[in-house]
């Protein structure tokens, strides 16, 4: 309860009470000064007034007494005597009671001996004058002169005296008003000082807190977070207090929260393992994360502030924005640039992908770009090495049918081989035969003998057979080697090592070798069928193209043989053709066609529609990696359900000046 | 009466080779360029030995021996091929073939599996002759 009593007594109550104290004894003093002052002059007032009466009565019983003595003496009668008497002795004991008064004697004593003596004079020369008559019953003119001259000396003294004490009394309430207002304003000085000191002293008790507080808001304005005011109190300036500690651990959660999610977005911009660039409306760089840094090879105070436009090689930063902005405002954010250059530091080249989003603030406002590119060199290393290994994969494939096909013309060569030196055998061992007959017969030694073994051993070997067949041996054993060197030149040709710089390169050939390669693929399947346009030289790396080429023929033979309804052989039609700047090498099957629901990821890695084990699902992949990646040519078909595809590559004939420069982007090691 | 082998390639200048090579074994030598024609000559005409070649168009050897097996059971099955895939073995092997053999094959071993082939198609058939000299 006490408790709730001095938390409820704040400032309000304590600034209230006070004033209500303070108020309340001013207003006591005041009205009871007011009141003792108001008795005294009362009391003043009251006894001048009293002496004023006295005078007054004195006065009048003193003009009364000379009538009833005057009386007397016109009529005789004895008691208008007495009362005149008696009002005498009345006047005589007034007049003491009036001197006895206390403040009397000292303001009006010339008039009091004056009194005095006249009243003493009145007296004796009434007495004198009664006796007179009652000696003379007669007045004479003389002693009534005398009686009236001290009657009249006593009532002038009478009321002088009391004109006197009327003054006395009049000047005397003056000055005690006068008083009244010294006393009033000694009693307003008094007040005045009290409220002042009271104010001040109020002002130092409210000041210190509000100065501490003050002290605390300067020091936590000038960032000295962990300020606590110093001394609390339970009113309001401990409210603000409280308030104020509140509010800055509010600011210092918020600070911290702030800074939490400010090191998390550092943190994520740090992290990020592509390139992310901010730059300002005019292109200005703000912002880079490490990896930009890194790739690029610049420091971070390297980039920021300058234009990004230094590291831009094909596009420059006006042109992203416009292409951003005339994307935006058809409703589709960003602009992505497969395949962009990036300047090194050291002047070499990166090859990115780099998208670019307009920065926009909350208020949906442009505030820039925001470039995100990523370093492709690994990328296209990763690509390299798979079609590498596609390669390898599709040699090993090929090995296969590449050893059928050396190994069959093998088989008949050795045969003929073999035929033709049993035959030469044969044919030498007439011939000896023969030429011992002739000798024989040269010699004169007519033999018949001789020439009958010859004969008979031309029938033995079956000569004419010899003879017949011989040649045709010789010519399938002539084939056969012009078909293993042809194999075995194709397949080095075809499996010829990548270089790194595109050649020119007699387009036809690569291509009639790589079927010949692959012929195994196909020749069971299908018939070949070639058109070879005349080509000016191609300037490409032959070697991938050729492997691009196998992989077309490759699923043109399979999409074929999954054409079970033809009874017959297939056919691929192989064509090459020039098309103005470019090259156009087709290969057309009369196979199953490729259904509509696969038609978009036919080319995606990994895609395939053959049994595990048949295909890697790398074949169009790759080839589309090496026509439109690096030869930035075209890979393009058309195909119908059941009737056949048709793939089309298009190639610049002059690769080398329209697909980028590949350059050996080793990541700087900073 | 003479034995007959039948070689089946799609490649002629293989079954020219072959024809003389064996030009002077005793038995007649036919030739078929596919399957389809090897089927034909089958159904015409009295087969001891039957040598494929695997890789044909169309029809393929291991098919085409398939077949004979199931039609022709008592046609012994050699096969003589360039490059086999492994599955293409296995399944030629486990089908009861009597030989396979592998291009380039020498003269004299080709002349000697097929004699060897046609001695034991005389074994047996002297056997299915006499069931009770088998059984003993």
């Amino acid at each position: 309860m006490l408790n709730v009593l001095k938390v409820r007594f704040k400032l309000r109550g304590k600034l209230t009470l006070t004033y209500l104290t303070v108020g309340l004894a001013l207003s006591l003093i005041n009205v009871w000064s007011t009141r003792w002052l108001q008795q005294r002059a009362e009391e003043v007032t009251a006894d001048r007034a009293e002496t004023v009466r006295l005078a007054e009565d004195l006065a009048a019983l003193g003009s009364s007494t000379f009538e009833e003595g005057f009386a007397y003496v016109l009529s005789g009668e004895l008691a208008e005597k007495e009362a005149c008497l008696r009002k005498l002795e009345q006047f005589d004991i007034l007049r003491r009671r009036l001197i006895e008064r206390e403040n009397i004697r000292d303001e009006h004593a010339g008039v009091l001996i004056r009194l005095d003596a006249s009243t003493k004079s009145a007296l004796e020369s009434t007495h004198r004058m009664f006796e007179k008559y009652e000696v003379e019953r007669h007045i004479d003119r003389e002693s009534f002169e005398g009686y009236e001259a001290s009657m009249d000396g006593l009532s002038d003294n009478v009321q002088k005296l009391s004109a006197d004490v009327r003054r006395r009394a009049e000047s005397d309430n003056s000055a005690a008003r006068q008083r009244l207002q010294r006393v009033l304003l000694a009693i307003g000085g008094i007040a005045a000082l009290l409220a002042i000191s009271m104010g001040a002293v109020f002002g130092v008790h409210l000041t210190r807190p509000l100065l501490r507080l003050r002290v605390a808001v300067a020091r936590f304005g000038r960032g000295e977070l962990d300020v606590e005011p110093a001394g609390t109190s339970q009113d309001e300036f401990g409210e603000v207090s409280d308030a104020f500690a509140n509010m800055a651990a509010n600011i210092r959660r918020l600070l911290a929260t702030v800074a939490d999610q400010k090191r998390h977005l550092q943190d994520v911009f740090a992290s990020l393992g592509e390139m992310l660039l901010v730059c300002a409306p005019d292109g200005t760089i703000t912002s880079v994360n490490h990896s930009a840094c890194a790739t690029l090879g610049y420091a971070e105070k390297e980039l920021v502030g300058t234009g990004i436009d230094r590291l831009l090689d094909s596009v420059c930063f006006e042109d992203l924005r416009q292409r951003a902005l005339s994307r935006d405002a058809h409703g589709v954010p960003g602009v992505h640039d497969a395949d962009l250059r990036l300047r090194r530091k050291d002047g070499r080249y990166v090859v990115a992908s780099v998208s670019a989003w307009l920065l926009r603030t909350n208020t949906r406002a442009y505030a820039g770009l925001i470039c995100v590119a990523q370093d492709l060199s690994d990328r296209r290393r990763l690509e390299a090495e798979v079609r590498q290994a596609q390669k390898l994969q599709a040699i090993g494939r090929l090995a296969s049918g590449v050893a059928h096909e050396i190994n069959t013309p093998v088989q008949f060569v050795s045969d003929s081989v073999h035929f033709a030196r049993d035959a030469a055998a044969n044919l030498a061992s007439i011939i000896d035969k023969y030429r011992a007959g002739a000798r024989a017969l040269e010699g004169g030694v007519a033999s018949e003998e001789a020439f009958a073994e010859a004969h008979d051993l031309e029938k033995k070997s079956d000569l004419p057979y010899l003879l017949e067949r011989l040649p045709s041996a010789l010519e399938r054993a002539t084939q056969g080697l012009d078909r293993i060197a042809a194999i075995v030149r194709s397949m080095k040709v075809f499996a010829h090592p990548g270089q790194a710089q595109m050649v020119p390169v007699d387009l036809n050939e690569a291509v009639k070798s790589t079927l010949t390669v692959a012929q195994s693929e196909y020749k069971y399947v299908a018939d070949l069928e070639t058109d070879f346009g005349e080509l000016p030289f191609v300037t490409c790396h032959s070697g991938e193209i050729n492997q691009a080429v196998l992989n077309l023929v490759v699923n043109a033979a399979h999409a074929i043989a999954d054409n079970s309804s033809a009874e017959t052989k297939g056919r691929i039609t192989v064509r090459t053709r020039r098309d103005g700047d470019s090259v156009v090498v087709s290969v057309s099957d009369t196979g199953v066609g490729i259904p509509a629901e696969i038609r978009d990821q036919i080319f995606d890695p990994f895609f395939t529609t053959k049994d595990v084990g048949k295909g890697t699902g790398q074949g169009l992949g790759v080839a589309r990696s090496v026509v439109v990646e690096k030869h930035r040519g075209q890979l393009t078909f058309e195909t119908e359900r059941g009737k056949g595809t048709t793939f089309y590559i298009r190639l610049p004939i002059r690769g080398d000046q329209v697909a980028p420069v590949l350059a050996p982007t080793a990541t700087a090691a900073a | 009466v003479r034995r007959v082998v039948l070689f089946v390639d799609d490649e002629p200048a293989v079954l020219e080779g072959i024809r003389d090579t064996l030009r002077k074994e005793p038995y007649d030598v036919l030739t078929a360029n596919s399957a389809v024609i090897a089927m034909d000559y089958l159904i015409k005409r009295r087969v001891d030995v039957i040598v494929s070649d695997e890789c044909m168009p169309r029809v393929s050897g291991s098919d085409l021996l398939s077949r004979v097996r199931h039609e022709y059971p008592d046609v012994c099955r050699i096969m003589l091929t360039g490059e086999a895939s492994l599955d293409v073995s296995v399944r030629a092997i486990n089908d009861g073939l009597y030989r396979f053999l592998s291009k380039p094959v020498k003269p004299d071993e080709l002349t000697r599996v097929v004699r060897d082939a046609l001695r034991m198609k005389e074994l047996s058939e002297e056997r299915a002759l006499r069931p009770e000299v088998g059984r003993r």
